[in-house]
């Protein structure tokens, strides 16, 4: 029955009508699609996990292992219901080549390994285990995505030809996150190639009851089982490692679809509000002829029911289109997913979601024709909006000038229009820093803090050779001898016994040599000077349970000695957990050497870093900026672009929001820019007013926006640094971007925005609006 | 008595392609502290001829001359001063900013001005007590009566001693007792030497004026210069004039 009134009404309203459809249809599908996606991506992963039989606890090893010892482990823990030891051959990337491309390059271990036999199996792109024949190449998908490989491409492993038959689904390491990767041969290719590589171990387990990981996981470090690698890795952390990068998609996805909930709420509130403005005497006419509220309300929402009830419709179904194009990758890496109609459902219910929450909304402003009373509406024809209580702020008392004090005045009685677009631009603010300030962290020297090795210009790594100790010292002598160098440091990395109460033991590595020369910052206490004091990183420290000043056993040369924490100190580098000692031990493993250099005032670090690789050819050799590009490049590079699209997205959204905020607002007071417009205010006086009150709301929302980013930011920027490993790192902020870059930029986007929104005033014909 | 306002072959077409044409070359004039007024059945086009003479819409064809200036030639910011400062505007619905109260709302057209606001704000208070308005000042715009409201708009007018004041039916929305005191407060204006245009279909406001201009179909068909101040003679004349040039 309100048909008619609907059609006519939306063909005058347009544009109006057209942005409020669009909105909404951006909303519904944006939210649509975050469901869809979401249920997809885990029915994969589900799958994937479930064909691959992923193993529920994995630790790398590097080295010898007792075989007996761990089948001992095993028979102990009736819980395992299979296990398996796989090599990984680790092989130089120089050494990996694809029509002449070689590896060189790459941040990843590349490991070869042979299809298991009982459980995690590595699956080409039907989920099927791979079954490779002599001769034949199975290459993880990250490489086929990047070096853009086909089935049929020719590879050269150390000089020996391979072809690559397929490509390895792998429910461990599929992520560009994880830092190995798995290729597939025959295992008498993998023995052929074993003089090449440097054979590592993955020790896997599967458990008939999940919730016995953790037990088995503190068992097998108090046994003091072969660990001599990254830390162990669980179910859980497996099934997070591949979600996460397409988890954060989907949480843009969310965070987006909310933006423009929210810039949806705006446009129906301000067309609402405009409608009343315009039809204020008819309501009020309405309801002096004696029809019920609730029957002119309905009048009014029938339209944005009807819109809303569209634009969400075609929104569900744009959905199922974006979501088969950016369900591909998931679909690549992980597999289809099976849930069935799942997703379709779940999308459908967001999508409603979103009708709802528009349609209780506009609900709630049109309530607010309730308080209309027909007799100031037939007599004024305008109405006030606050029932007639006028502000104290008044133009007659204050000094401002004019179009500064109707720009405040402005702000202060409809507050409630200007905090929503205050609360979008804190959020612009906000998205705009803090990628920022977290890759200005990675970028500023005072990064080498975490790297616990001190404020250092050159470092040589000495590792993998059979005598790393001697090289160090012969390589010390010679730098003694180089009035270049200021200071140099040897460390000494070797593994110790941690004795626990139970007779087992843990392993904790610890760097011996002189910690004071280059000292590293201590948070808490101070280096490490007397035979029995050590010093710990913070994390090696929480996972002992020790702090400051507390004791610590360790089995030095066969003996028990123990040690007194003298120091607590930031280490983002070996997992974040290492520590130092001033000790001398003749036993223990050497895991490594470092040395550590200072370099006199005035010496180029890049020159002398190239003379010294070419005198010391054998070892690796780096600057600090050379370091933490090797190290955590490939992180500071994706931050760097997380930073740079969101900041840009910030704009956009500032942009976008001020220009549909303002074309609204002049819609809405057209009447009263008549009014100024004869009363002889030029248009400059008015676009100044609008201009102003933009810049106003502006300056606050910077202000609460970094407020939020040093505060809420800090700890959300540490969160997600914490996801790519790295733990204890203190965000940064970069006082240019900050203070100069950010609110530059998204104050020229709000200016840009206002300035077009209500580019209006200048054509506005007042007699429009004052004759009839 | 000097020009102060002219209007020569002034012509005006709405519409699709201006097919309705609105004004057909209207000649109109009005002296330096003249009231007149300008009658007209409905839809004969004297809002849109005031519109015109006002700045406040611009004419097909034809000129406009104020103070000797043409003001066609003007750009907007000098036609937004010139209406500020020379031109006052009192309209048949009250043009006010809803969110703020009478004495602001009077003070409106100098807020920009580099004037003491003290000074402003006593010459408006000044206007109320006036126009029988006093402590009125610090209510809204809806909490006064209607009539209340267009002798707030007349004291906005005057705030920056125009020399003309504009009035589009300044007494149709109101009972005849406001109605009253709105002319007399337009009559006590022209007396102190403000020109006056005002557009109305009650004989009785137009008896105020000195001249009366009558419209027919865009153009002006009668017109009438008071010679009595008998209110009773005037009103027959007008009466007479309109029954044989409706
Ligand atoms: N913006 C417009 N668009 C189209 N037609 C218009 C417009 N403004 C006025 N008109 C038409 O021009 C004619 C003259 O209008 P105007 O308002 O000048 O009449 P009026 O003499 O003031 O009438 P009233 O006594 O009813 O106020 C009318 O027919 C009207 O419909
Ligand atoms: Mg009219």
């Amino acid at each position: 029955m309100y048909f008619k009134l609907i059609a006519n009404d939306i063909k005058n309203s347009r544009l109006i009508s057209t942005t409020v459809v669009v909105f909404i249809f951006a909303a519904s599908m944006l939210m649509a699609a975050a469901a869809g996606i979401g249920v997809r991506l885990a029915s994969s992963i589900e799958n994937l996990f479930d064909q691959a039989k992923t193993p529920h606890y994995m630790q790398m090893h590097a080295g010898e292992i007792d075989r007996f010892r761990l089948g001992r482990f095993v028979q102990d823990h009736p819980d395992i219901e299979e296990y398996l030891v796989a090599e990984f051959l680790n092989i130089e990337g120089t050494q990996i080549q694809f029509d002449g491309r070689s590896l060189a390059d790459s941040v990843q271990d590349n490991g070869f390994v042979a299809q298991n036999e009982s459980f995690d199996f590595l699956l080409d792109l039907e989920n099927r285990p791979i079954v490779a024949l002599p001769g034949e190449i199975y290459v993880p998908i990250y490489y086929m995505k990047s070096l853009g490989l086909s089935v049929g491409d020719k590879a050269k492993i150390a000089g020996r030809e391979f072809t690559v038959a397929g490509f390895v689904r792998d429910s461990q390491m599929n992520a560009g996150l994880v830092s190995s990767k798995r290729f597939v041969v025959h295992e008498t290719d993998l023995q052929s190639l074993e003089p090449i590589g440097i054979p590592e171990y993955l020790i896997e387990f599967r458990l008939n009851d999940l919730s016995q990981i953790a037990q088995l996981e503190s068992d097998y470090i108090n046994q003091g089982l072969e660990s001599n690698g990254p830390s162990a890795i669980t179910y859980a952390l497996f099934r997070l490692i591949n979600m996460i990068a397409d988890a954060m998609m989907i949480a843009v996805l969310a965070i987006v679809g909310l933006l423009v909930i929210l810039i949806s709420f705006l446009c129906v509130r301000f067309t609402l509000l405009a409608k009343i403005e315009d039809e204020y005497k008819e309501i009020g006419i309405l309801k002096a002829v004696g029809i019920p509220q609730r029957n002119i309300r309905r009048i009014y929402l029938a339209k944005y029911l009807f819109l809303a009830g569209i634009a969400c419709a075609l929104g569900f179904l744009a959905a199922q289109f974006l979501q088969s194009f950016l369900v591909q990758n998931i679909e690549l890496y992980m597999g289809k997913s099976d849930a069935g109609a799942v997703p379709e459902l779940l999308g459908a219910a967001a999508s409603l979601v979103v009708f709802l929450m528009i349609y209780a909304y506009a609900n709630g402003i049109v309530k607010g024709f309730d308080k209309i009373s027909a007799a100031d509406a037939l007599r004024f024809g305008v109405p006030s909006e606050k029932d007639g209580r006028l502000s104290k702020f008044q133009l007659a008392p204050s000094s401002l000038p004019g179009s500064f004090f109707l720009s405040v005045h402005e702000l202060i009685v409809s507050k409630k229009v200007y905090v929503t677009m205050l609360a979008v631009l804190v959020v612009c603010v906000f998205i705009a820093t803090l990628p920022a300030d977290m890759h200005h962290t990675f970028a500023d020297r005072s990064f080498i803090g975490y790297l616990g090795l001190g404020d250092y210009d050159l470092r040589i790594d000495i590792a993998q050779m059979d005598d790393i100790v001697e090289r160090a010292e012969k390589i010390m002598d010679e730098l003694d001898a180089d009035s270049d160098i200021a200071s140099a440091n040897l460390l000494i990395s070797k593994v110790f016994d941690v004795p626990l109460g139970s007779g087992a033991a843990q392993k904790i590595k610890i760097e011996l040599g002189d910690h004071q020369l280059i000292p590293v910052n201590y948070t808490r206490g101070a280096a490490p000077t007397a035979e029995n004091e050590i010093a710990l990183s913070e994390l090696n420290a929480q996972d002992l349970g020790k702090k400051l000043g507390d004791h610590i056993g360790l089995i030095v040369d066969g003996r028990y000695r123990s040690f007194i924490v003298s120091g607590l100190y930031s280490d983002i580098t070996n997992g974040g957990k290492t520590a130092k000692a001033a000790f001398e031990s003749e036993s223990g493993a050497v895991l490594w050497a470092v040395i550590v250099i200072r370099l006199t005032d005035g010496v180029l670090p890049e020159e002398k870093l190239s003379a010294y690789r070419e005198r010391f050819g054998d070892v690796k050799i780096s600057d600090v900026n050379g370091y933490v590009d090797q190290t955590f490049g490939g992180t500071k590079e994706a931050i760097g672009k997380v930073a740079l699209i969101s900041s840009l997205l910030a704009l956009v959204i500032a942009f976008t929001l001020t220009l549909l905020f303002m074309r609204m607002l002049y819609f809405k007071d057209k009447k009263q820019i008549a009014v100024l417009k004869a009363v002889g205010f030029r248009n400059a006086d008015i676009n100044l007013q609008y201009v102003l009150r933009a810049m106003i709301v502006l300056l606050l929302s910077l202000l609460i926006g970094m407020a939020c980013t040093r505060t809420v930011g800090r700890s959300l920027g540490t969160l997600i640094l914490s996801i790519f490993n790295i733990s204890g790192v203190r965000l940064l902020g970069s006082a240019a971007i900050r203070y100069f870059i950010a609110p530059i930029s998204i104050g020229i986007s709000v200016a840009f925005g206002t300035i077009l929104g209500v580019r209006g005033i200048v054509h506005l014909k007042i007699s429009e609006l004052i004759k009839e | 008595m000097k020009k102060l306002l002219s209007g020569s072959e002034i012509t005006m077409s709405f519409g699709k392609d201006k097919t309705t044409k609105v004004l057909k070359g209207v000649d109109i004039a009005v002296g330096e502290g003249e009231f007149v007024a300008l009658m007209g059945a409905s839809g004969s086009g004297k809002s849109t001829l005031l519109y015109i003479l006002s700045s406040i819409e611009t004419a097909d064809e034809g000129r406009v001359f104020f103070d000797g200036i043409e003001i066609s030639k003007l750009n907007e910011r000098e036609l937004a001063d010139l209406r500020r400062k020379e031109f006052g505007f009192v309209f048949q619905q009250p043009t006010m900013l809803k969110n703020l109260n009478l004495l602001d709302n009077i003070i409106l057209p100098a807020a920009n001005d580099q004037r003491d606001r003290k000074a402003l704000a006593e010459r408006a208070l000044e206007l109320m007590a006036k126009t029988g308005l006093e402590g009125l000042e610090g209510r809204g715009i809806t909490e006064v009566s209607g009539g209340q409201l267009q002798r707030a708009g007349i004291c906005r007018a005057v705030l920056n001693h125009p020399k003309i004041i504009f009035a589009d039916e300044p007494t149709g929305a109101l009972d005849s007792k406001s109605g009253v005191e709105v002319m007399k407060l337009m009559t006590s204006l022209h007396r102190e030497g403000i020109a006056i245009l005002l557009v109305t279909h009650d004989i009785k406001v137009a008896g105020a004026a000195q001249r009366v201009l009558v419209m027919k179909d865009g153009e002006i068909q009668g017109e009438i210069r008071f010679e009595t101040d008998d209110i009773e003679k005037r009103e027959r004349a007008l009466a007479e004039l309109l029954r044989n040039k409706p």
